[in-house]
């Protein structure tokens, strides 16, 4: 067993320039145990191991040179449950987010300047985490709707791609909102593809929901009735029935739409 | 002549599929119970390997593309050899590709692509993972000499024609597998039903040891208006805005974070089924 005390670590799993305001990384780590190769964590155990995929340093190099990860100038302590967050420059608002994540405690360390000048976190991700992702994203959405209304649509993109990258599940609202922004900027064949993506990366009730979510936004956007959500949108994950209750749905929507 | 490689060494290195198939006939002779699977799942398994796509992951040491340009440029160029042994049999340039499974370990995308991509390309394959000669195979019986020289006659004795590679993965999977898609579906550390014929294991039991590795001599192009892509595997959601904006419609994104290989297994899986269903009926 890799014990994590033993372990420091020396880079993660994410691109050295990415254009998603947000990425959450997993952290390559080196061993005292293992030296010449390092593992990529999969697994924090209760027991104080870890659980990974082990790969040499040439292969970790391989990897930075192919710009699928970024190595550390230095290694740190490793911590229980941490993973890299990554708050790219183009992230709106992301010195607030800095702040509040150190107000957290659930940084193992200061952030690390990327060479992108993003600011990476060791962050502990536990459940205080995972609130404060899904608030940042709540936040995001919220934004890419206000500008919306307002006509920005460049901006609403922005804050569509920040929430869908800060989510932590594919969800068809965050979707929908990114496709209307894309739409109405013009951008049509990427709209229709994150449309295709998701039928791709979930099934055909999944591609129905977020239908039904942007016919949703569509209404909510342009000023006119909203409709109740209450009864439209059936359970996130596809279930059985969910096609047809989609279906329901969207026939309910064009009905009640003026 | 094709480009860099030295074509003459390869052709001459490289077996048809009668010859490919002799020794997989002669494993099943060998073991009953194998060859009453082979007999039973041969229709089946042919079935299957004739769907089978090719799988790029983006990950090969030394390589000096970026993922992005790999995105401009759609194409998977074909690099210097990995292995000195690929050298000595004559294959200086080579992409390489996964039959049916993305069974190299590392890289945060997948690319899946239709066969016909490699149409009128010079190819070759093998029944393991040739790079893992060196590293993370080794023979099941341990009283087998393993020096470079047996690594050269293994790789050799297992290269084939590249035009033969969905022929011979019939066989193949019905030689090792009482399910032939449990192939595509099975996980990185996973062994076949039947031991591999090839009589090497991996200490770790790396799906490698029994994955068909395709290896293109020449770049391989997505095709006009990237017809021959079917997928493009994502590790996470936040891969998406790094893909222009005509590639986002080929994307999957995997479920859990960074399960590319599962993500994979599970397109190719839905399409099969979808494929072979559809043929059923």
């Amino acid at each position: 067993m890799t014990k994590l005390a033993d372990c420091q670590v020396v880079g993660a799993l994410t691109l050295p320039e990415g254009k998603a305001p947000f990425d959450r990384a997993p952290l390559i780590m080196s061993s005292a145990a293992a030296p010449g190769r390092v593992v990529q964590v999969t697994a924090y155990l209760e027991d104080g191991g870890i659980a990974g995929k082990w790969f040499t340093l040439e292969d970790f190099q391989a990897l930075q040179q192919s710009g699928q990860a970024i190595a550390f100038r230095e290694s740190f302590d490793a911590g229980s449950s941490a993973a890299l967050w990554v708050l790219r420059p183009n992230f709106a608002g992301r010195e607030a987010a800095l702040a509040e994540l150190r107000s957290s405690e659930l940084m193992l360390r200061d952030y690390v300047p990327l060479a992108d000048g993003s600011f990476g976190c060791l962050v502990r991700e536990r459940a205080q985490a995972s609130d404060l992702r899904d608030k940042w994203a709540k936040e995001a959405d919220a934004e890419a709707r206000q500008n919306a209304r307002a006509g920005s649509w460049q901006r609403a993109r922005e804050a569509a791609s920040r929430a869908l990258a800060l989510e932590r599940a594919m969800s068809p609202e965050r979707i929908a909102m990114m496709m209307l922004a894309c739409q109405s900027l013009g951008l049509g064949v990427r709209a229709e593809g994150y449309l295709r993506m998701a039928r791709q990366s979930r099934g055909e009730d999944f591609a129905a929901q977020t239908e039904v979510a942007l016919q949703k936004l569509e209404v909510s956007v342009s000023g006119q009735a909203v409709v109740p959500a209450t009864s439209l949108l059936g359970p996130r994950k596809p279930a059985q029935g969910a096609r047809q209750h989609v279906r329901d749905g969207l026939g309910r929507l064009r009905t009640s739409s003026p | 002549m094709h480009g860099a490689v030295s074509w003459s060494t390869l052709a001459t290195l490289m077996k048809r599929l009668p010859e490919m198939l002799q020794p997989l006939a002669a494993a099943a002779i060998a073991e009953e119970a194998r060859h009453a699977n082979a007999w039973a799942m041969h229709g089946a398994a042919c079935a299957v390997g004739r769907q089978l796509p090719l799988v790029h992951r983006t990950h090969k040491p030394g390589a000096p593309h970026a993922l992005s340009e790999l995105f401009k440029e759609r194409r998977i160029a074909a690099q210097r050899a990995c292995t000195e042994r690929e050298r000595r049999a004559g294959i200086s340039r080579a992409a390489y590709l996964f039959l049916g499974s993305a069974a190299y370990p590392d890289g945060q995308v997948a690319f899946v692509l239709d066969r016909a991509a490699l149409e009128g390309l010079p190819c070759s394959y093998s029944p393991m993972d040739s790079g893992a000669l060196d590293k993370h195979i080794v023979p099941a019986d341990p009283s087998t000499s393993w020096d470079d020289s047996a690594k050269d006659r293994c790789f050799q004795e297992h290269l084939g024609h590249g035009d033969d590679v969905a022929a011979f993965a019939g066989p193949f999977l019905a030689t090792h597998f009482r399910d032939p898609l449990h192939y595509v579906t099975c996980p990185q550390e996973s062994q076949p039903d039947f031991a591999p014929y090839h009589g090497l294991r991996n200490p770790g039991d790396d799906r490698r040891t029994f994955t068909i590795e395709v290896r293109a001599h020449e770049d391989v192009s997505f095709g006009p208006d990237e017809n021959h892509l079917i997928e493009i595997v994502v590790s996470r959601m936040s891969f998406l805005e790094e893909l222009p904006d005509d590639l986002v419609g080929k994307a999957r994104a995997a479920e859990a974070e960074n399960e590319v290989l599962e993500a994979v297994a599970r397109g190719i899986g839905g399409r099969l089924g979808a494929q072979l269903g559809a043929g059923a009926a």
